[in-house]
């Protein structure tokens, strides 16, 4: 079999009409002009021409050789690439490769990840992000509400004495009912919030939400999370076209559904370990749902925190019909002054 | 060996010069076999966490050349995956320590003392010096992997050259607020094209700096005033100006884009872009191309018989200075 091809010497930039015979896997190449040359098997590279729509073009040191037959290519040994396919083929596993990712992959890497976290990163974090979110100048500093909002926090964290995190509540003048924990142990509640409140239990309810947030490193893994799909958005677009602060990210955080019920339900543990009526979490999430109802569009802490009937049954089947209730907790002002201080 | 072109006609300068004639660069590639080869290199690059975006360039620049014809011969790309990555680990390794020296300098002196601010500037100052380096070298790295009927073109500018040049350039162009703009343009054009060589032979850039200045003063007032829309009429006046000063041996290059063709292959693109959710931006860049090749013409004898391969060798180290920086001399041979 012999293939018409053309051929360059590399040194000039005339070209030359050839014949093309292999034997052996050497190249045999006979010139138009008489000459004839070879190219010794291993001598010779394909340079061009695996992928079908690509010319062939087989080169010899400076020497090229270019043609369009083919048919070249299996006597060559060479399997041709078709890209169409190929490429789909790769468009597929890409696509498989990001829900494998976004599903699994990526949060299995931020719970590692954030296990190794140092301290002070985290903390570095949260503050950076509560000046963000909760700047010095909206904050409530009524000394009678922050006490008794970080007097529960430290009673329900003294259930978990395993936790390396200094506990701050900070609260937050803002109409909107909202609570999120932050890296580092900061936890924000809303004014908004805590003049829903009736009873201490029902705040030290989503104190003990947000503290199992915090002591789980949930926040801390959602940064990691966020900013490993929008480095690998990076990686695939080719270049940064998406900037994330870290604040706006926080504020957007959602953990996963598994994340929310393990608050609930190791939060609702803390408070009964805290001798606290765990009551209190239901009937606060009673209320959420009926100011939902009545205010929609008001309650930002429910659209991050589904509040499902299903959930609310699980932890009263958590809590069990138990006779024996703690006494309520008693502050030196009555409840609905400390719900009201902040407005 | 003239091809045949039946969609145009010689052109006044295939009459006047016998021998001559009309040749076009053709552009062979598809959109389809873009559209495997950008989702293969994706895929590859996500998988090897990033290292395989070198050769995954590559791959693209090769299938550009292979695709690209011109005289019935079509280019070639001898570059390699491998030569970038090395540049870049190398580059990186160097801005590691550049940052790792200004960490220790920070801790030693405060972050905020007057001797930072110094190493700050200078650092920026430095940067600002790599620039001519970065473009003479990119220039450099593209051209000596880049071959048609077998041989590679040249590059012979260097940077010690060319660093004055574009200092000076630089300095007068903020000094006198952006007026010798044109002429710092014209001069780095002239300086790019003037150092490179097919073979052994040279191109050669004969633009006036004062007909650039007019080109440039009409063209940037006429943006401003239609609000950035005549901006495709002045980016086409300056391709033909730049490009009908630009010849080599008896070809001489020519540009036949107008600003409607232009802005029409813009909104077309932006549309197709759009409407796909960036599907089709494979044959958006092949539309592209070949919009650029129909529009550029070598008019004369493309004679090749005297041209002697000289190899040229260089590092792709201002390749990758040129992408870290984000420079591109934007001056391809006639494209």
């Amino acid at each position: 079999m012999t293939w018409q091809a053309t051929f360059f010497d590399g040194e000039t930039a005339i070209r030359r009409p050839a014949e093309l015979t292999l034997k052996d896997g050497a190249l045999h190449i006979a010139l138009s002009d008489g000459v004839l040359l070879t190219w010794p098997r291993g001598s010779y590279t394909l340079a061009s021409g695996r992928i079908t729509s690509e010319p062939i073009r087989i080169e010899c040191e400076l020497a090229s050789l270019t043609l369009e037959d083919r048919s070249i290519l299996p006597a060559m040994g060479v399997r041709s690439l078709n890209l169409w396919r190929l490429g789909l083929w790769a468009g597929g596993a890409v696509i498989a490769l990001l829900v494998f990712s976004y599903f699994w992959g990526i949060p299995a890497m931020a719970t590692v990840a954030a296990e190794h976290v140092p301290m002070s990163w985290e903390n570095k974090l949260g503050d950076l992000a509560l000046n963000e979110l909760a700047p010095k100048n909206k904050r409530c500093e009524d000394p009678r509400a922050v006490a008794a909002a970080n007097d529960l926090a430290r009673r329900l964290m003294e259930t978990e004495p395993g936790s390396p995190y200094q506990v701050d509540v900070v609260l937050f003048k803002d109409p909107m009912i909202n609570a999120f924990a932050l890296p580092g142990g900061k936890v924000v509640v809303s004014s908004g919030l805590l003049r829903q409140t009736k009873r201490p239990e029902e705040l030290a309810g989503v104190l003990a939400h947000e503290l199992q947030h915090v002591n789980q490193r949930h926040p801390t893994r959602g940064i990691i999370r966020a900013l490993s799909m929008s480095a690998v958005a990076t990686i695939i677009m080719g270049d940064i076209t998406s900037y994330l602060s870290t604040a706006a990210l926080l504020g957007n955080l959602h953990y996963q559904r598994s994340d929310e019920t393990s608050a609930d339900r190791r939060g609702l543990l803390m408070m009964t370990k805290a001798g606290m009526d765990p009551r209190g979490m239901v009937d606060l999430f009673h209320i959420l749902e009926k100011a939902d109802l009545a205010l929609p569009g008001q309650l930002k802490y429910l659209s991050s925190h589904p509040l499902t009937k299903d959930r609310i049954r699980q932890i009263e089947g958590d809590i069990g019909p138990g006779s024996h209730l703690p006494a309520p907790l008693r502050y030196a002002q009555p409840w609905d002054e400390i719900a009201h201080a902040c407005d | 060996m003239d091809i045949k072109q039946p969609d145009s006609p010689p052109g006044p300068s295939a009459t006047a010069r016998p021998g001559g004639g009309r040749h076009q660069l053709r552009f062979h590639g598809e959109g389809g076999t873009l559209f495997g080869l950008l989702f293969v290199n994706a895929f590859l690059t996500v998988v090897t966490l990033g290292i395989y975006y070198f050769w995954g360039v590559t791959r693209m620049r090769k299938f550009v050349m292979s695709n690209t014809e011109l005289d019935g011969d079509r280019f070639a790309f001898h570059g390699s995956g491998k030569e970038l990555f090395l540049a870049a680990a190398r580059l990186i390794g160097i801005v590691v320590v550049a940052g790792i020296c200004m960490g220790i300098l920070g801790q030693v002196f405060g972050q905020d003392s007057g001797v930072m601010v110094l190493v700050r500037v200078m650092f920026q100052i430095g940067l600002l010096c790599l620039i001519p380096f970065a473009m003479v070298g990119s220039r450099r790295y593209m051209l000596s992997r880049t071959s048609w009927k077998g041989i590679r073109f040249v590059f012979k500018g260097t940077g010690q050259e060319f660093f004055p040049i574009y200092m000076k350039g630089l300095l007068l162009t903020l000094v006198t607020v952006g007026i010798y703009g044109p002429f710092f343009l014209n001069t780095i054009f002239g300086y790019l094209i003037n150092n490179s060589y097919y073979g052994t032979r040279r191109f050669s850039y004969t633009g006036k700096a004062d007909e650039l200045f007019w080109l440039c003063l009409k063209g940037g007032l006429l943006t401003m005033v239609t609000m950035g829309i005549y901006g495709f009429w002045f980016q086409a006046d300056q391709r033909r100006f730049f490009l009908a000063n630009t010849r080599v041996g008896d070809v001489q290059f020519e540009s036949t884009m107008d600003g409607g063709g232009l802005f029409g292959l813009a909104f077309v693109n932006m549309f197709l872009t759009m409407v796909s959710f960036g599907i089709a931006v494979p044959w958006v860049i092949v539309r592209a191309l070949k919009f650029n090749y129909e529009h550029t013409v070598l008019n004369g004898n493309i004679d090749v018989s005297d041209i002697k391969q000289e190899i040229q060798r260089g590092g792709a180290m201002g390749q990758e200075l040129a992408g870290l920086l984000d420079v591109d001399a934007g001056v391809g041979f006639g494209m």
